[in-house]
């Protein structure tokens, strides 16, 4: 179950890695990029950004994993098992999943109010790709259980 | 639905902590269990009575709503 992916050494270390090479390579593309590209300058800073939020996420997992005591492991893997846990996530899934159905059927009007046709088409597509995979998930679970 | 859970684990001497550790959940699992704020799996229903040695219906009151 998705709820259930839990976070191990193994994941954080593939992740530390993508982080790396994601901000080494907006860092260093950024270097040969001309002054006036300012779109890609901007895009290989999102690149830099997120590679350091990879980085950072993963280092203080793997830091945790190796300073933390087997008794609080013992109890962090039951936390993440707990059935009232998961339960929880899975409401807060579903209450930010319909909050963005909402936000992105409102931005379509928005943006059309406004007269930004290329946003509002952005936002359509992203409603429709959000209930695609809402109606193949269900189907597929309606088949499966 | 209601139970006895905080009776009998009272009864039996047992911390919260110490049941949740045995059945691998959270404390905070076990503390919704006995304030009746959250219903349990079937599966964690016959842990519990696995662990207590008793049956389901002996631990949980099944209400109709």
């Amino acid at each position: 179950m998705l709820c259930k992916l839990k976070r191990s050494a193994k994941s954080s270390v593939i992740m530390l890695i993508a982080g790396i090479v994601l901000a080494a390579f907006g860092l260093l593309k950024q270097f040969t990029l001309p002054e006036t590209a300012h779109v890609m300058s901007r895009l290989m800073g999102m690149f830099f950004g997120l590679g350091s939020a990879f980085v950072g996420i993963s280092a203080i997992h793997l830091i945790q994993l190796k300073i933390s005591s087997p008794e609080k492991l013992k109890w962090r893997q039951i936390e993440e098992k707990d059935e009232r846990n998961i339960q929880i996530t899975r409401i807060a899934y579903t209450i930010a999943s319909i909050s963005a159905s909402i936000m992105f059927a409102g931005l379509v009007f928005l943006f059309t109010a406004m007269g930004s046709i290329k946003e509002s088409y952005i936002c359509l597509v992203a409603l429709l790709i959000q209930s695609s995979i809402f109606l193949i998930s269900y189907g597929y679970y309606k088949k499966k259980m | 639905m209601k139970n006895n859970l905080e009776e009998i684990r009272k009864e039996r001497g047992i911390r919260q902590e110490d049941l949740a550790r045995e059945l691998e959940v959270s404390r905070q699992t076990i503390s919704s269990l006995e304030k009746g704020r959250y219903n349990p799996s079937i599966q964690l229903a016959f842990k519990i009575a696995k662990f207590f040695n008793m049956s389901i219906e002996e631990i949980f009151i099944y209400e109709e709503e």
